[in-house]
């Protein structure tokens, strides 16, 4: 493969079982489970955060948590749904299920993402435990400037937010790349691109987004960094800063973040639907148009978020017009949706009361968020609950519910056994009734003035009622969660078998054994149209749903390259060491700080020790070839 | 149907891709496409704190167009000398190849030398990341530029030294693309930051003026 | 199914597998350039014309590079020029020298970096970060009253 020899650092790894081996894994299924389990894991702690936060809000002038605590708990709980729930649980099911549906053997780089989860395990990790050491940021999952400067916060917390975050930057934006590639180019012959299942459509537009707004916030959080470690002037009003251009920099990029959440959850349902309700998805071109039109538009409107900032009525009345123009888009996919239930076969599975819930849900926060694209309501409810109930409603009623859809969806999928159906509708109902009773009251707190981020408020305000029922729902929301997890534990325990099938699938990844072999397709398949498995299986509905002549599908051809032996690229160690290395090497400037003279300009030590392990990781990463000694 | 042909005469190949792009080459560009708005958000950071220094020194009181000039017409033909290296590469001409990768990584070392000059000439003048918004915006922004163009000839001289002691494979030639298509983009970036920040920045709109003046600094 | 609303119909509400959104075919062993302009052989004469000048010969030369190389020399003198005589240009100045600035990017990116001879779908990419960076940093330049040329003059 090279043309010099270059001495082996690290042996590969060699056994498939074990902590080695998942240290080592470049298998796109397993980096999947890895996402997965991780992003569940801080889903649990985020919701912990949420549920103190709801029992200090239980009552009036309630002293449960100080408000330096509560102001800890409300920025991570933030930080965490958003960066280390929602976005990693997305890649899960990208990583697990992109390959599977373009009829691919694994993601177009395996070792870059084995480095993405490894970069988003070690950002996470650092990040979360600034609880323990000196504590938490405390300014808001968006950091408003100059609240984050040495003066108004003096701690520790916001830099490990901003280097966290850094390092969580660069892990989402390897992955992205990674899948815009995967997509782009290692779908099966015969798939166009208007031949891919919505889910890759969306992730292509997620992934997308992500390439080109991460930068932004990666600009954003070095600029915050360098402000509190070096000292230089960016958001510091002192030496004429101005603290609006954080919100420019952070809602540029906080604007197609909020699509990049939502639209994997979009592409869930538009998978599950037609799944179950026997139907081909209603205007597929158009479910796709609208997914890519709103990642276009979703750049134009992240002003609207700066309404009450005094941008001037010409800049206000823009970002007004673009933001109600979104809402289209959004419209034209739920009309979609509901046109592919409409008259459909419905089987009314956990998964499907997800996929419908998704849908109920996140057209009342749409609607909510319509009602805030005009600037004079939006000063009303501007850092009010109004915006927590709205956000709550499109990011919970909408991603999460979605992600669960997904989850009891592809579980069979993933490890070939079912979610039992009985508990699993448990599970949906509690989560949805106590979700809109945490979520549903918060509207009327909202609109009758009461603020975000204060940890009390003073009796006699009438809020005691809603906050009251609002704990209550957030309870049975954990509730919800519990119940999941015993279903997950049950299933696991049990020694079912799920078919390969099991729900009549339209996709790919339905046409291999459950879970896949490690090489996901003995033969790559070939493609005639879309939903091509379904018409593999049901050839004489070809002409009725598509138009399409009634054909038999294409004799698939033998893979005979390579004598039948299918080649993988093989485990490695260095994704790892470089992720470590590069984690290591921004957690160093933690070391400066720029308010205390006596470190001034000191080295940062730790940049240098992580910068030699990265580069080690990286020259065995570069002179390692992709499979070892006897494949090819 | 036709459209099935257009992808069967892969079958076999995992190698090949849908697109008729290499995986690496593909990557590439969606890097390039990203970093685009990397250096947009530090040139946009710039322009909005153009004028909003409180103290001194100032853009036109520090910047030295001439200077300037000549490590811009240096970073340029670095550029030329770069794709004279790949189409050497491509025909495989392993002498005039190397000759030109290392004409690229000295060209890139005398511009990191100027601006090492250039930076250590402002702090001199007492421009430092601390002093102001022009000091903290144009440090910041140039210095990520010449940390790309660090990384620029660390990579180019390490795919000299590692795939050109052989023959040329059109792996090699494939690896000498990407630190071709990386080193463009730094240049590109560099056509903006020197028109945008040094030119337009610069300019009074008093003509002939500002030459004298900057000649005048590089005097003194 | 000839009239052509049931046709627009169909292409936007039935997938039928058709071309549109394909990418485009491509041999991946087809390395040299088309002779023809950057949109194809259709289009105005002066397509052609920006076509054959631009075409590079059926595998680029040294030379047709070095020449690439002196036109950019000679942009970059001509900017430092105009920079010189500033006044002259009065308030078109900033647009001037953005548009030359322009032009020497895309000579680079089109030739230096093979977007004129390569795959389409690269350009597509390209344009579309460099586009949305262009527009949303104009866009927030604007908001923030940033974009009057106002020369930089120490107080």
């Amino acid at each position: 493969m090279t043309t010099i020899a270059f001495p082996t650092l690290i042996s590969r790894p060699t056994s498939y079982t074990g902590l080695w081996s998942w240290i080592g894994t470049v298998d796109h299924k397993r980096i999947g489970t890895l996402y997965g389990v991780t992003a569940f894991l801080y889903f649990l702690i985020g919701g912990i955060e949420a549920l103190i936060i709801r029992g200090q809000l239980n009552t009036a002038e309630n002293d449960l948590v100080s408000p330096e605590i509560y102001n800890q708990l409300f920025t991570m709980h933030g930080t965490t749904m958003v960066f280390m729930v929602v976005m990693p649980m997305s890649a899960a099911f990208f990583n697990w299920m992109i390959p599977l549906m373009i009829g691919a053997r694994d993601v177009a780089f395996p070792r870059l993402n084995g480095f993405s989860y490894w970069a988003f395990l070690f950002g996470s990790i650092f990040l979360n435990l600034s609880f323990v050491l000196g504590g938490a940021p405390d300014a808001g999952w968006f950091g408003y400037a100059n609240l984050t400067g040495n003066t108004y916060s003096p701690g520790d917390g916001v830099t490990f937010w901003a280097l966290g975050l850094t390092i969580l930057g660069v892990a989402s934006l390897a992955a992205s790349f990674n899948f815009v590639v995967t997509i782009l180019n290692m779908r099966a012959p015969g798939m166009g691109l208007m031949k891919m299942p919505v889910f890759v459509w969306m992730a292509l537009v997620t992934n997308v987004l992500m390439a080109l707004a991460m930068p932004v916030i990666a600009v954003a959080l070095i600029q915050l960094g360098l402000d509190r470690v070096l000292g230089t002037n960016f958001f510091n009003p002192v030496a004429g800063g101005d603290p609006v251009l954080w919100q420019h920099l952070f809602w540029l990029f906080g604007h197609p973040e909020v699509y990049i959440l939502i639209l994997p959850a979009m592409g869930i349902v538009s998978e599950t639907l037609p799944v179950f309700s026997k139907k081909p998805l209603f205007g597929y071109p158009a479910i796709v148009l609208a997914g890519a039109v709103i990642g276009f538009m979703g750049w134009f409107v992240w002003s609207h978020h700066m309404f009450t900032v005094g941008l001037g009525p010409a800049a206000n009345s823009a970002f007004t017009i673009s933001t109600m123009l979104i809402a289209v888009p959004t419209g034209v996919k739920i009309f979609n949706w509901m046109g592919t239930v409409w008259g459909g076969k419905l089987h009314l599975n956990t998964s499907m009361l997800f996929s419908l819930g998704f849908i109920a849900m996140f057209v009342i926060g749409g609607l909510s968020g319509v009602t805030h694209a005009s600037p004079p309501t939006d000063a009303q409810q501007q850092d009010t609950y109004y915006i927590v109930a709205h956000f709550h409603y499109v990011l919970f009623g909408g991603s999460i519910l979605g992600l669960f859809a997904g989850g009891y969806y592809w579980w069979p999928k993933m490890t070939g056994k079912r979610l039992g159906e009985t508990i699993g509708k448990w599970h949906f109902w509690t989560m949805l009734i106590g979700f809109n009773l945490t979520f549903g009251p918060m509207h009327w707190l909202g609109l009758n003035g009461m603020p975000r981020r204060i940890s009390t408020y003073a009796e006699g305000m009438g809020w005691e009622t809603s906050n009251a029922i609002a704990t209550v729902g957030a309870m049975l929301i954990a509730v919800g969660v519990l119940i999941f997890i015993i279903n997950v534990i049950r299933t696991m325990s049990s020694k079912q078998k799920a078919e390969d099938d099991p729900w009549d699938g339209r996709t790919l990844e339905w046409s291999i054994p459950s879970p896949p072999p490690a090489y996901n397709f003995a033969r790559i398949p070939q493609v005639k149209s879309v939903d091509d498995f379904w018409y593999t299986k049901h050839p004489e509905l070809l002409h009725d749903e598509r138009g399409e002549q009634t054909e038999s599908a294409a004799p698939v051809e033998e893979d005979t390259h390579g004598g039948g032996s299918i080649h993988l690229p093989s485990m490695s160690y260095y994704p790892f060491v470089v992720a470590i290395g590069m984690s290591i090497g921004i957690v160093g400037f933690m070391d400066i700080r720029a308010d205390i003279p006596s470190t001034d300009l000191q080295l940062p030590w730790l940049s240098v020790v992580g910068i030699v392990v990265g580069m080690w990781g990286l020259l065995g990463w570069i002179f390692e070839p992709v499979t070892a000694e006897g494949g090819h | 149907m036709a459209q099935a042909a257009t992808v069967q005469e892969q079958h076999g190949h995992i190698a090949d891709t849908n697109t008729g792009i290499s995986n690496r080459k593909l990557l590439m560009w969606v890097f390039l496409a990203s970093d685009c708005l990397f250096f947009g958000s530090f040139i946009a950071t710039y322009l909005v704190y153009r004028n909003e220094s409180i103290v001194g020194p100032y853009p036109n009181e520090v910047l030295d167009i001439p200077i300037t000039s000549v490590s811009t017409f240096v970073l340029l033909m670095s550029s030329l000398a770069m794709v004279l290296a790949l189409n050497y590469a491509q025909k495989d001409q392993l002498g005039l190849t190397r000759f030109w990768i290392l004409a690229v990584a000295v060209l890139g070392a005398i511009f990191l030398g100027f601006q090492v000059f250039e930076f250590a000439t402002f702090v001199n003048e007492g421009l430092t990341i601390r002093s102001n918004l022009f000091g903290t915006t144009f440090f910041i922004l140039t210095g990520f530029h010449g940390l790309h163009v660090l990384i620029g000839v660390l990579w180019l001289l390490g795919t000299a030294f590692a795939h050109f002691k052989g023959a040329l494979t059109s792996r090699s030639v494939e690896d000498l693309e990407m630190a071709g298509l990386y080193w463009h983009f730094v240049d590109i970036v560099w056509i903006i930051i020197f028109t945008v920040i040094y030119l337009i920045g610069f300019s009074d709109g008093e003509g002939l003026e500002t030459i004298e003046h900057a000649a005048t600094i590089i005097g003194g | 199914m000839t009239n052509p609303i049931s046709r627009a119909w169909r292409k936007l509400f039935y997938q039928d597998g058709g071309s549109y959104f394909l990418l485009p075919k491509v041999d991946s062993s087809f390395l040299d350039p088309p002779n023809e302009g950057p949109f194809g052989d259709a289009g105005p004469p002066v397509w052609r014309w920006i076509g054959r000048m631009t075409y590079g010969g059926k595998v680029a030369t040294p030379f047709f590079y070095t020449v690439i190389g002196v036109w950019l020399a000679l942009l970059t003198l001509i900017e430092v020029y105009f920079f010189t005589i500033d006044a002259f240009f009065g308030a078109f100045f900033v647009t001037i020298m953005l548009l030359l600035a322009l032009l020497k990017f895309i000579i680079v990116v089109a030739f230096f970096m093979h977007l004129r001879f390569d795959k389409s779908l690269l350009t597509l990419v390209f344009t579309a970060g460099f586009l949305i960076a262009i527009l949303v940093f104009v866009i927030m330049l604007s908001v923030q009253g940033q974009l009057t040329p106002a020369p930089m003059v120490a107080p």
